[in-house]
């Protein structure tokens, strides 16, 4: 049996009613928030620091660099916002945690908003998410009228909004610079980026001090400012770098699929046994441990702690990414999945930059020519060239992370491609039939 | 011709309130746009939006057709969204489509002929535990089968539109307390 | 990526060729020639004018270039050569196409490193190094061409662009030697056209957004945005309209594939049988500085020519397309003579002359001096005004030297072209300031990006509305009555500011430096402001009343745009013989004695006063259609048969001291 695991933000998870304001309250919730609006805000961006909590929306970039960029005074506008749009194949945390715990979310903000002395919040939900988006705006409103929000909030003197934004489909507005174009109005393309531009902390949003999180990033704040930095900094079983939990979707080939909040540093195996284990009868082929841009990882090694820097060198997957981890067992053909993601980003490319429009254009048509049976053997070739051509050249990271699955999976996966070039199917994915 | 009312253009306001700059209510002003002209943008509608938010009409077009859920032709009642991202595809997500396309006569990108139905694929709606998943409406069936195709076709079909109710209208009210 | 690739290479890689013509000597197009230009000498001016300049190394070869340069600037002020697309020195970035990748060591987040970057997005810095030639680089570089290539088609032998196409220099000096792209390419409707004069092809589009980023922070009319996304982005007007801009042409200048071509020079020759001959603009006031494209003798095409004071390298598409009225088949090309029945019939040059020179003599021995008038040009250059002021002052003793057919104080404006780029507050009255003064209107959108307020009121009385304060610039036309005037003196008197006319003609000054209002003309006096002249009236109230019984008009139609048009009429329509020379048919020649068809702006060569007051020169371009001539030559000829010949062999000839004397510029 795998060990318990420490569970802060899901703590409450299943409490009935605990998406309605009274219930969360009973359930101390707002008493972070309470604290927060007492403490000078470099105070909170300390605690942070010291918590060692690092951005849970793929990037892992440690979050109280970013809060410490802001100018310390409120002179302009700042403005705090929240990145839920979710998109990133086989990652479903953000929509559970807002459709379940929404009044965490709303207080994760409001202690955030403290920290960056910020008035003004947005949660950039994606346009697909409408029931999350529907909770937490109840729960907005639920705080406005209990007081969390609005003027002069608890008596502090201070203002405080927290306004939703619904995108409209599209996976690019994920990455923060695009998200800040789209919620300007602007099609979601990535901007300017240091040394290009200023960091958003400086001049973002409308030129304004901004600052993007993730959800989860978010709702982490209030049980760090319950635990204090130092407490929860000591949670975490694997790297001194990695610290506290995480929310991982776990889907595919398993028997309990599901959102799971776990310990960084888990051993994979241990993860892989929350998630009830490869399903029943089969074996494990290959798994994307955070999400699709992250690539294909063999099969072994499994007893590696579960983190930012624990996944294994010679994976040469990308890491712990948005924490979606996708199983594949042997009865997966890994050739039609690559290709599949190639026709995903394909689609989702928003077409600013050469390598990206075009490579992925290129490639979905190689794949589509492949899978239908006109495969060369100098395709194989081709194909890594365009990643080579995308690689490092593209505008944003969704060139990257397009070609990662690709580049992983002709690593692993060659005689697959083989098998399509020179038998058009697939003859390693039926059971009983390994490949790797 | 114009289908903006007095009540959508206070709606168009309200929204631009929340912003520091009424282009970026550009997005939630084409949701609502999108509601007024039965589920869909034709030209119309954009220079409907370009005009009462004061941006230029190309801009508004250049928006409106980067983002997939805006529709630039007019849809069926009842559009069954398949996802058929990773995790959905091997649960059976290809042949869940396979099923409602045989189903209902049509192919994926199509819709019936009475413009009652139409399925599509779409990328990962971010339902990846509990694959394969889709949408109707902004409604998500989860761990769908073939079941719960045939029950929503059944239950869908007599039912008033759900496509041309898009979530702007379902929008509770920002909190002004 | 970690590790050896368990990939085996087929030769293509090893294959790429490194052309001989790649470097900073590669071929280049113009436009290429002028961004690397612009650059090269801005770099020289800030160092010059002392602002804080960045040090850094490219190539090995050390470069100080101004704060906020870029690194690809950098490059070029060091003599590299680095290949773009997306990149315009007059744009923002992008970086949009990647071609411009180059490897770039420099400290960020605390470490020092190299990394292959867009070079036209990174901000050159102190203690950089950039390598724009190694292994790695050029490797990078022909794979995003790979990459650009791919859907492009391979039409160039039909396309306008070939041969001057920077896509196709890129190629030659940067690409792939040969194609592995055997898919099916984008395929969209060739030659579709999105307006009056610009036809689009989508499969050429290599979707790097100059022509959009124009639309929006040039000519500040987004009227060309993107559509869709990913591999499906597309350029265009709004859905289903017309891309309506007085500034379309200038997209087709920066397309740097033959994405946006000219629905005019369509077809009419290959680039490089077009000869580009410098010449300026005289459809307005403005002076853009433009390069006329001509192909055995035949104009084909205008394209913009830098100028930093006033064009910098746009054109309006009045001036870019309009000037095709060279070549229009309702040309004048044979002198006009009213016969026996009062119509008017061709005839040969030396009739017509004669015709001129004998009414001149009868008319000065009968009626006096005074019975003679000219009405000078204001769209024809000095030199013109000049000779025609030697004939009729000089050899007839005419006083009547008429020539201001508007009521405008005459005044050279306090805003000039490039002031308005830096004013605050722009009041624009009674006119389209796009289409009316399109390099003020240029400079205005300037402005406004950079936060000013530009407001236009439609007639004098609402600018008390305008909010004027002494640091308004307000630009007047030059069509406006006297007593408007008036009311904009008022209005801008009290709030403190000036107000600047702006005169509508390509020389409206001419007659007055080629000393119409007695000698000593000076441009410094147009800076101070003249009286009002009531000469014009004068001479057509002579006219009318018959008074002066032979009237030369000079380029000009004083009865289709004099402000008294009634006055006009009446005094062309009585019995006096009257002179007209002219490129058309006009309201004025229909009622002519004699009309002398004379050569186009491209035809003839001379010197303009614009708008603001700067002098330029220009050389013909092209000979003169069959039967036309210089006006130069033409009044030269009349000089010298009524008995003063004029040691004056082309029009460079002609500049008197009246003008140089009074030359502040």
């Amino acid at each position: 049996m795998p060990v318990e695991q420490t569970q802060l933000l899901y703590r409450h998870r299943d409490v009935p009613g605990i998406n309605r304001l009274d219930t969360y309250v009973a359930h101390c919730g707002y008493e972070q928030f309470r604290k927060a609006i007492t403490m000078e805000p470099d105070a909170i961006i300390e605690e942070v620091k010291v918590s060692g909590l690092r951005g849970r929306g793929g990037a892992g970039f440690p979050t109280h660099i970013k809060w410490n960029a802001f100018p310390k005074n409120r002179d302009v506008e700042h403005y705090f916002i929240v990145n839920a749009d979710e998109g990133e194949p086989g990652t479903a945390k953000d929509r559970d945690l807002m459709n379940a715990l929404p009044h965490l979310l709303v207080e994760g903000c409001l202690c955030s908003m403290v920290a960056v002395r910020a008035a003004k919040c947005y949660i950039y939900i994606r346009g697909e998410y409408v029931e999350p988006w529907k909770s937490v705006q109840k729960a907005i409103n639920e705080a406005y009228a209990a007081g969390f929000l609005g003027k002069n909030v608890l008596g502090s003197g201070l203002d405080f909004d927290i306004y939703t934004h619904l995108g409209a489909g599209a996976y690019e507005c994920g990455e923060e610079s695009a998200l800040m174009s789209s919620l300007m109005g602007e099609r979601g393309m990535p901007r300017l980026k240091p040394p290009a531009a200023p960091l958003p902390m400086i001049s973002g949003v409308w030129k304004r001090p901004s600052v993007v999180n993730n959800v989860e990033t978010a709702a982490t704040i209030p049980a760090i400012l319950e635990l204090g930095g130092a407490k929860y900094s000591e949670i975490g079983v694997g790297s001194p770098r990695s610290r506290g939990t995480k929310l991982f979707s776990i889907s595919g080939h398993v028997n309990k699929p599901g959102i799971y909040e776990i310990v960084l540093g888990t051993p994979f195996s241990e993860v892989l046994e929350i998630a009830g284990g490869v399903r029943d009868g089969h074996k494990l082929k290959t798994y994307i441990p955070g999400g699709s841009s992250m690539g294909f990882a063999p099969p072994t090694p499994l007893d590696y702690p579960f983190d930012y820097e624990g996944i294994p060198q010679n994976t040469q997957t990308l890491g712990l990414g948005s924490g979606g981890l996708m199983i594949f067992d042997e009865t997966t053909d890994v050739f039609k999945v690559t290709h599949r993601l190639v026709d995903f980003y394909h689609h989702e490319s928003c077409g600013k930059c050469t390598p990206c429009r075009e490579g992925l254009d290129w490639l979905s048509k190689i794949y589509g020519r492949i899978a239908s049976g006109g495969g060369r053997e100098q395709d194989i070739d081709l194909i890594w060239d365009i990643c080579d051509s995308i690689r490092g050249k593209s505008f944003c990271a969704l060139g990257e992370g397009a070609i990662w699955p690709v580049m992983t999976s002709l690593r692993l996966f060659r005689h697959e491609y083989l098998s399509y070039i020179h038998h058009g199917r697939n003859t390693y994915s039926d059971a009983g039939q390994l490949g790797a | 011709m114009a289908k903006f009312t007095d009540d959508t253009k206070r709606r168009l306001d309200a929204l631009i309130a929340r912003y520091p700059t009424s282009k970026a209510a550009l997005l939630p002003a084409l949701w609502v746009a999108q509601e007024v002209y039965g589920g869909w943008l034709p030209p119309e509608a954009m220079q409907e939006v370009a005009d009462h938010l004061g941006v230029p009409a190309s801009d508004v077009a250049g928006v409106a057709t980067f983002y997939t859920m805006y529709n630039k032709r007019p849809v069926a009642n009842h559009r069954i969204e398949i996802c058929q991202n990773v995790a959905c595809m091997v649960n059976g997500a290809d042949e869940l489509i396979g099923y409602c396309e045989r189903k209902l006569g049509i192919h994926a990108g199509e819709m019936t002929s009475d413009g009652g139905f139409s399925v599509e694929r779409v990328e990962c709606l971010g339902a990846c535990c509990h694959a394969p998943a889709l949408m109707v409406g902004s409604t998500y069936y989860e761990n769908a089968t073939e079941q719960t195709i045939d029950k929503l076709i059944a239950e869908l079909g007599n039912m008033p539109s759900e496509s041309v109710r898009p979530p702007q209208s379902q929008m509770p009210e920002q909190g002004e307390f | 990526m970690v590790g050896t690739p368990i990939l085996t290479r087929d030769s293509w890689e090893l294959n790429i060729v490194m052309s001989t013509q790649n470097g900073p000597d590669r071929p280049k197009t113009a436009a290429e020639s002028a961004d690397v230009n612009k650059v090269v000498s801005e770099t020289k001016a800030a160092q010059d004018a002392g602002i804080p300049m960045v040090n850094l190394v490219v190539d090995g070869k050390p470069v100080s270039v101004p704060k906020g340069s870029l690194v690809i600037e950098a490059a070029f002020s060091a003599g590299s050569d680095i290949p773009y697309f997306c990149y315009h020195p007059r744009l923002t970035s992008v970086g949009a196409c990647r071609m411009c990748l180059a490897s770039v060591e420099l400290e960020m987040f605390g470490q020092r490193r190299a990394s292959i970057m867009a070079t036209c997005t990174i901000p050159a810095a102190d203690g950089m190094v950039v390598k724009t030639t190694t292994p790695d680089v050029k490797k990078a570089q022909n794979g995003v061409l790979e990459l650009i290539l791919a859907n492009h088609p391979l039409d160039c032998p039909v396309c306008d662009r070939g041969g001057e196409c920077p896509l196709q220099n890129m190629t030659i000096s940067y690409g792939p030697p040969n194609t592995r792209f055997i898919e099916d390419k984008r395929r969209y409707v060739k030659a579709l056209p999105i307006s009056e004069h610009v036809v689009l092809d989508r499969e050429r589009c290599i979707t790097c957004m100059r022509c959009t980023r124009f639309a929006s922070e040039i000519a500040g009319d987004s009227k060309l945005g993107l559509i869709n996304r990913g591999a499906q982005s597309e350029v265009g007007p709004f859905l289903g309209g017309t891309f309506d801009s007085n500034f379309s042409g200038n997209t087709i200048e920066i397309c740097p594939v033959g994405a946006l071509t000219s629905r005019q020079f369509r077809f009419k020759g290959r680039p490089w049988e077009v000869k580009s001959s410098d010449s300026i603009c005289t459809k307005c006031s403005n002076g853009c500085n433009i390069a006329v494209g001509h192909r055995m003798g035949e104009v084909v095409r205008i394209n913009g020519r830098v100028n930093e004071q006033i064009n910098e390298e746009w054109t309006c598409d009045k001036g870019k397309f309009g000037n095709a009225d060279v070549n229009a088949p309702e040309r004048l090309t044979a002198p006009l003579i009213r016969d026996a029945h009062g119509v008017l019939v061709e005839t040969d040059w030396d009739t017509a002359l004669s015709a001129v020179i004998t009414n001149m003599q009868f008319v000065s021995e009968n009626y006096g001096a005074n019975a003679i008038a000219a009405f000078g040009t204001t769209s024809g250059t000095i030199e013109d005004n000049v000779l025609l002021g030697k004939l009729i002052h000089g050899v007839f003793s005419s006083s009547n030297l008429a020539y201001q057919l508007t009521q405008g104080p005459r005044r050279l404006p306090k805003a000039t072209i490039v002031s308005v780029e830096s004013a605050k507050h722009i009041v624009i009255v009674g006119m389209d300031l796009a289409y009316d003064q399109p390099m003020y209107y240029l400079r205005s959108v300037k402005a406004q990006r950079n936060g000013a307020t530009v407001i236009t009121v439609k007639t004098p009385s609402e600018l008390a509305g305008a909010n004027l304060t002494s640091e308004s610039v307000v630009l007047v036309p030059d069509t406006l009555s006297a007593s408007d005037y008036e009311a904009i003196q008022a209005i801008s008197s009290e709030a403190g500011c000036d107000y600047s006319v702006l005169v509508s003609d390509a020389n409206g000054y001419g007659p007055y430096l080629a000393g119409f209002d007695g000698a000593d003309a000076r441009v410094e006096d147009l800076h101070k402001g003249l009286s009002a002249s009531e000469k014009a009236n004068e001479v057509l109230n002579g006219l009318a009343s018959g008074a002066v019984k032979h009237a030369f008009v000079l380029a000009s139609d004083p009865v289709g745009t004099y402000a008294d048009g009634q006055l006009a009429s009446k005094a062309f329509s009585a019995d006096a013989f009257v002179v007209v020379t002219s490129q058309f048919m006009n309201a004025t020649a229909a009622n002519a004695s004699v009309v002398l068809p004379i050569a186009s702006f491209a035809e003839t060569a001379g010197t303009y006063l614009n708008v603001d007051g700067q002098l330029q020169t220009v050389d013909a371009v092209v000979p003169p259609r069959a039967g036309t001539r210089p006006q130069w030559q033409v009044l030269l000829e009349l000089n010298a048969r009524a008995g003063n010949p004029l040691p004056v062999f082309n029009p460079s000839d002609v500049l008197p001291a009246v003008l140089m004397q009074g030359g502040s510029e």
